[in-house]
C-alpha cells in the first residue's frame, strides 16, 4: 500500500480550464473523498490517476513511482465509473474475474475471489445473470465488486451511487463503509454529496472550479470550513450565511446583522469596527419556537419536508434563513415563528475574502 | 384546472415481454391540489402519468377531467403540460420559447409579451429573456420548461421526475421554486418521483405505489406516523422505519432476543391476527442510552450525516436495527449500548405487513 | 393525415413496380424457350416452362462463380478483420492521429479505382519480376488487389461502428489490466459483431458485383463471373432467355446472402441509432 500523490494537473478541454493545478496526497489504507460541485473536475481528475486522460501539465506519483506516463492497463487501478461500464456480453461472474483473468490468475484462484467478492456486496445469487437482466443497484454492485476483486494499489470511485434511485443510495452508504473497509486498500471516492462525503470518507479534498480549495481530516474540515465556499458545499444542510457588520465592544466582537445585533464572546478576534463579516449559522443550530415567542420574529416562506426531517425556510426583513428540524414538520407559510440563535454556534468569515474568522468549538457532549 | 378522476385503471405492457404496470387504480386529484406519485422505479408511476396525460391508452379503466370520459383524447385535446426528466426546449430565446405555445394559438403579440413577462416573473428568469436557450445550464432549461408548460394555462400540470438529471444543490433550490409556484398558480399538478423529500415537500396528498399498486393515498405527516404497510413505513422517512419480526408471547412481543411488553388491551387486539407479526419502529424515535434501557446491542458502524448521526446496532442474536441521533453524539463503534422504544411511537404490522396500529 | 399515407402508399408502389418488373422480366425470360423468347413481349408468362436456358447458362458460368466466391469470400472476410483492426488502434488513441487518419482514409476511398489501375499493374508486374511470383492472371494476385482496394473502406465503416460503443466500456477493460489486443478481442469485437457482420456483407457484395478489378487483373473474360456475364451477354446476341438466366444465377449469391444474413446487416445497421444499449 502506498501514498497516491497528485502533484500540480493542469488539464484542459478544448477552450475550458478543467484543472488549474491540482494537489493533493491521498494516504494508503484511508478512503479520501474528493468532493466538489458538478464540473469541479473530480472525474477528470480520477481518469488521469487511472490513465485514461494525460495531463497537460503535472504528475501522478504511487508512492515513490512516477506513473503519469504509464498507460492504463498497467497501472493496477481499481475504477468504478458513474455508467458502471459492465460487459453487457458477459455474465456477472465474468464481469467480476475480467481483471483477475488478465492478470493472469488460475481458474481456482479466480473462482475463489470472484465468490469471496460477491458474499461481500451481496450478489452471489445473481452471478449467471447479465447485466441486462438485473437492477441497476445490483449492476452498481457489480462494478464495485469488478474493481474490489484485484489487489489494486489504488481504487477509484466516480459517484457510483449518484446514478441510482434515492432509497437505494442511502441503504448501500452504510453498507459501503463496512465493506470497503472489510476490503481495506486506498481508495479515492469522488462525489457532490456532502453526506455521502461524511458517511464514508476518513479524508477529504474539496475541489471547486479546478482547484483543491480545502483538505484534511473530514470532520475537522466539516467543522472548521476556511472560507464560505467550503462552507457552503460542504454542509448539510446548507449553512445559512448573511452578512453583517462588526461593531466592537471592548473585547468582545459584536455584529450587527440588520435584524438583530448579536454578541459573540466566544470569538477571540479584534476586528476592526465597521468592517464587513458574513455571519455562518447551520440550520441544525437555530432554535425554534411557536407560542413562547421568544427569539427573533419571522414569517415563514415554505417548508421542505425531506422525511423524517424539514427545512423551515423564515424571512426575517428580508433575509432567509433555513433552519432544520428533526422531524416531519408542516406549518403554513405566512405564520410567525421565533428563532433563537446560539452565539456559541455561529462561524465567521471574512466579508471580503470569505475567510474563516472564528469557528465554534466542537462540543465534547 | 380540473378534477382528475383514474377509475379502475390496469395497464399491462405486451413489448418488449408482458409486463403488469398497473392493478386496479382510483385515485381522484382534487381540482387546484398538488398530489404526487411516489415509487421505486418500476412500481408504475409513470405509466399512471402516461395515461393521465393521454401518451397511453390503459388496457383497462377510465380517466375523467371534471366527470367527462377522456380516455380517448390525445394529450392536446385534453390540455395537459407535461415537464420531462430532460428539459426540453427549443433552440432559440428563452422569450421565444415560452412565446411558442401562444403563438400556437396565435395570440396578439401584444397579450403575448404580457403573459410572457408575467410567468417569467413568476418562475424567476425575466432576466434572461433574451438569452439563447443552448447557452443555459440544465436547472435553468428546466425552469424555462415550466415556464412555457404554464402559459398555456393547462387543465392539469404533469411533472415527470423533473429534477433528477440536476445536481443536488440545483434540485434543493428548484423544489423551493417549484413550491412557491404552486402557491401563486392554482392549477391542479400531478408529480411523479422516486425521491420523498420531492414528493413530501410540493404535495399536498402522496399516492405511494410500489408494483403496480397505490399502496396508501394520503397526507405526507400521516404517511409518515400512520404507514398503511411495511412499505410505506420503509418507503417514508429517512432512513426508512426499522423492522423486527416478532412472535406473540406472554405479556408482550418477543423478537429474537428482544422482549417489548404490551399491555393486556394491546394483546386482545393483535390476538386475532394471527401469532406472528412485525415490529416496526423509526429510527429517530429509537431511544439510546448508556445507562439503562429495554435490551442491548452495539453500535456496529456510525454514519455522521452531518445533520444527525445514524447509528447501526446489533444485538447478540444478530438483529440489527438503526438509530438516528442529533450531531455530536459521543458514541463510538463497538460500543454497547441500551435501547428502549417509547410505547406511542411503536407500530405493530402482520406477518404481511399491513397496519393493525 | 390519411391523405398523407395514401400519397406515401401510392408513391412507394410506383417505386417498387420499378423495380420489381425488370427483375420479373428476368426470371420469366430465364424459362422460356428460345423461340418464345423472341417472339413473344418482353412481359408475357411462358407458353411453357423451359428448364433448358437455366442449364446450360448454369453449365457455363458454375466454374467462374466458384473462382469469384474462393476469391471475394475470403478476401471481404480479410479485409474487414484488417479494417477492424485498424480501426480500434486509431479509436485508442486519442490526439492528431485520432483526428487525422480517418479523414485521410476517407479520402482514399473517394478515388475511383479506375484512375489507380495502370499503375497498380505496372507495380504488380515489377513485383512479378522482382520477386519471381506470379500475380496477374492468379487467385491469389486477385485476391491482393481487392484488399488493397477494399481495406480502406471496410477500416472506415468499422471506425464508425466502433464510435457507437459506450466508450467507458473499453475503458474499463483497460483498466482491468488487458492489453489492447485483448480488449479487441473479448470486448470490443464480441459488442462490435452485428457491425462486423453489416460490414462484411457490404463488402462482400461490393467485391462480387465488382467488374473493373477482375477485368484488369485477369485475361479474358472465363475466370470471373460479372466478366463471364458481360461475355455471355456479348457474345449471344439475340439469345435472350440465356442471357436472362445467366444474368439471375450470376446476381444470385449476393440475393442469397442478403435473404438468410439481411437480419444481421440490419441490426448492424441500428447501432448507429444506438438500440440496445
Amino acid at each position: 500500500m502506498v501514498n497516491i500523490i497528485v502533484k500540480d494537473l493542469y488539464k484542459r478541454f478544448r477552450k475550458k480550464e478543467v484543472l488549474k493545478g491540482v494537489s493533493f496526497e491521498a494516504q494508503e489504507g484511508k478512503i479520501t473523498v474528493l468532493f466538489g460541485p458538478v464540473g469541479a473536475g473530480k472525474t477528470t481528475i480520477l481518469r488521469i490517476i487511472a490513465g485514461l486522460e494525460k495531463p497537460d501539465k503535472g504528475k501522478i506519483f504511487f508512492g515513490d513511482i512516477d506513473v503519469t506516463n504509464i498507460p492504463p492497463q498497467e497501472r493496477n487501478v481499481g475504477l468504478v465509473f458513474q455508467t458502471f461500464a459492465l460487459y453487457p456480453h458477459m455474465s456477472v461472474y465474468e464481469n467480476i474475474a475480467s481483471p483477475l483473468k488478465a492478470m493472469g490468475l488460475t481458474q481456482s484462484e479466480v473462482d475463489k475471489r470472484v465468490k469471496w467478492v460477491a458474499e461481500l456486496l451481496r450478489i452471489s445469487n445473481i452471478l449467471e445473470k447479465r447485466p441486462a437482466e438485473i437492477s441497476g443497484g445490483q449492476r452498481q454492485r457489480v462494478a464495485i465488486a469488478r474493481a474490489l476483486v484485484k489487489d489494486a494499489t489504488v481504487y477509484l470511485f466516480d459517484e457510483p451511487l449518484t446514478n441510482l434511485d434515492y432509497k437505494i443510495r442511502e441503504a448501500m452508504r452504510g453498507e459501503l463503509k463496512k465493506i470497503l473497509k472489510e476490503r481495506g486498500g486506498t481508495m479515492i471516492w469522488a462525489t457532490s454529496d456532502p453526506q455521502e462525503a461524511l458517511a464514508l470518507g476518513d479524508n477529504i479534498v474539496i475541489l471547486y472550479d479546478g482547484t483543491v480549495v480545502a483538505q484534511g481530516e473530514i470532520h475537522e474540515v466539516y467543522n472548521k470550513p476556511n472560507n464560505t465556499i467550503v462552507a457552503k458545499y460542504f454542509s448539510y444542510p446548507t449553512m445559512n450565511m448573511l452578512e453583517g457588520v462588526v461593531k466592537s465592544k471592548g473585547d468582545v466582537v459584536v455584529v450587527d446583522l440588520g435584524f438583530t445585533v448579536m454578541e459573540i464572546p466566544q470569538a477571540k478576534l479584534s476586528l476592526e469596527a465597521e468592517s464587513k463579516v458574513i455571519v455562518g449559522i447551520r440550520p441544525t443550530s437555530i432554535g425554534i419556537s411557536l407560542t413562547n415567542k421568544r427569539g427573533i420574529e419571522g414569517t415563514v416562506l415554505i417548508t421542505e419536508v425531506l422525511g423524517s426531517e424539514t427545512l423551515i425556510h423564515v424571512d426575517i426583513e428580508g433575509r432567509r434563513l433555513v433552519i432544520y428540524v428533526p422531524e416531519i414538520f408542516r406549518i403554513q407559510p405566512g405564520n410567525k415563528i421565533w428563532l433563537l440563535l446560539d452565539s456559541n454556534q455561529i462561524y465567521l468569515f471574512d466579508g471580503l475574502t470569505g475567510k474563516l474568522l472564528h469557528a465554534p468549538g466542537v462540543p465534547h457532549g | 384546472m380540473v378534477n382528475v378522476l383514474i377509475d379502475n385503471v390496469s395497464h399491462t405492457y405486451t413489448k418488449p415481454v408482458v409486463t403488469i404496470a398497473l392493478i386496479n387504480i382510483n385515485l381522484e386529484f382534487k381540482h387546484g391540489g398538488f398530489y404526487a406519485l411516489l415509487g421505486p422505479s418500476g412500481c408504475g408511476k409513470t405509466t399512471l402519468m402516461k395515461i393521465i396525460a393521454g401518451l397511453l391508452k390503459p388496457t383497462k379503466g377510465k380517466v375523467l377531467f371534471d366527470g367527462i370520459d377522456v380516455t380517448e383524447w390525445s394529450p392536446r385535446k385534453r390540455n395537459v403540460a407535461m415537464v420531462f426528466q430532460f428539459p426540453v426546449v427549443y433552440e432559440m430565446s428563452v422569450y421565444d420559447n415560452i412565446a411558442f405555445p401562444l403563438r400556437n394559438y396565435g395570440y396578439g403579440e401584444e397579450t403575448i409579451r404580457k403573459k410572457v413577462h408575467e410567468i417569467a416573473e413568476l418562475v424567476g428568469i425575466k432576466n434572461i429573456l433574451k438569452i439563447h436557450a443552448s447557452k443555459l445550464d440544465p436547472a435553468t432549461r428546466q425552469k424555462v420548461a415550466i415556464a412555457r408548460a404554464l402559459v398555456r394555462e393547462p387543465s392539469v400540470f404533469l411533472f415527470d421526475e423533473p429534477l433528477s438529471n440536476l445536481d443536488p444543490l440545483s434540485r434543493m433550490e428548484l423544489r423551493v421554486k417549484i413550491k412557491e409556484l404552486q402557491r401563486a398558480v392554482k392549477t391542479t399538478m400531478i408529480y411523479v418521483t422516486h425521491d420523498q423529500a420531492e414528493a413530501l415537500t410540493l404535495a399536498d396528498y402522496v399516492a405511494v405505489m410500489n408494483e403496480g399498486r397505490v399502496l396508501q393515498f394520503d397526507t405526507p405527516t400521516n404517511l409518515y406516523e400512520h404507514p398503511r404497510n411495511t412499505f410505506v413505513g420503509f418507503f417514508i422517512g429517512n432512513p426508512g422505519m426499522n423492522f423486527m419480526n416478532c412472535e406473540l408471547v406472554e405479556n408482550g412481543l418477543g423478537c429474537s432476543d428482544i422482549f417489548y411488553p404490551l399491555s393486556t388491551k394491546e394483546i386482545e387486539t393483535i390476538r386475532g391476527y394471527g401469532n406472528k407479526f412485525i415490529l416496526g419502529i423509526r429510527p429517530e424515535y429509537v431511544k439510546v442510552s448508556k445507562e439503562q434501557g429495554l435490551f442491548k446491542a452495539k453500535c456496529v458502524v456510525r454514519e455522521d450525516l452531518g445533520a444527525a448521526v445514524l447509528l447501526h446496532l446489533e444485538t447478540s442474536s444478530g438483529l440489527s436495527l438503526k438509530a438516528k441521533l442529533p450531531p455530536f453524539i459521543n458514541v463510538n463503534e463497538g460500543e454497547w449500548l441500551y435501547i428502549d422504544f417509547p410505547r406511542e411511537k411503536i407500530r405493530i404490522f402482520t406477518e404481511s405487513g399491513n397496519l393493525i396500529f | 393525415m390519411k391523405l398523407n399515407i395514401l400519397i406515401a402508399s401510392i408513391v412507394l408502389i410506383l417505386f417498387g413496380l420499378f423495380w420489381a418488373i425488370p427483375l420479373y422480366a428476368l426470371i420469366i425470360g430465364s424459362v422460356k424457350s428460345l423461340a418464345d423468347a423472341i417472339e413473344s413481349p418482353l412481359l408475357d408468362l411462358p407458353k411453357e416452362l423451359d428448364m433448358g436456358a437455366i442449364v446450360r447458362a448454369f453449365n457455363l458460368l458454375i466454374n467462374a462463380i466458384i473462382n469469384t466466391a474462393a476469391v471475394t469470400i475470403p478476401a471481404s472476410f480479410v479485409a474487414v478483420l484488417l479494417g477492424s483492426l485498424a480501426a480500434f488502434a486509431i479509436y485508442l488513441r486519442s490526439g492528431p492521429i485520432a483526428d487525422y487518419v480517418p479523414p485521410l482514409i476517407a479520402i482514399t476511398t473517394y478515388i475511383p479505382y479506375q484512375a489507380l489501375i495502370v499503375p497498380l499493374i505496372s507495380l504488380i508486374r515489377q513485383i512479378e519480376t522482382i520477386f519471381k511470383l506470379p500475380l496477374y492472371d492468379t487467385l491469389h494476385g486477385l485476391f491482393m488487389v481487392f484488399l488493397i482496394y477494399f481495406t480502406p473502406m471496410a477500416t472506415l465503416l468499422m471506425f464508425i461502428f466502433m464510435n457507437n460503443l459506450p466508450r467507458e466500456i473499453i475503458e474499463a477493460a483497460l483498466t482491468d489490466g488487458m492489453k489492447p489486443l485483448v480488449v479487441y478481442r473479448r470486448v470490443a469485437l464480441p459488442l462490435l459483431s452485428p457491425g462486423f457482420v453489416a460490414t462484411l456483407i457490404f463488402i462482400l457484395i461490393q467485391m462480387w458485383n465488382n467488374f473493373f478489378i477482375p477485368l484488369s487483373m485477369t485475361r479474358g473474360y472465363e475466370k470471373h463471373v460479372t466478366l463471364k456475364t458481360f461475355g455471355y451477354v456479348g457474345e449471344m446476341g439475340t439469345i435472350y432467355n440465356e442471357m436472362f438466366a445467366a444474368a439471375a444465377i450470376s446476381s444470385l449469391p449476393p440475393l442469397l446472402i442478403f435473404l438468410f444474413l439481411g437480419k444481421y446487416f440490419v441490426r448492424g445497421l441500428l447501432t448507429f441509432t444506438g438500440g440496445g444499449r
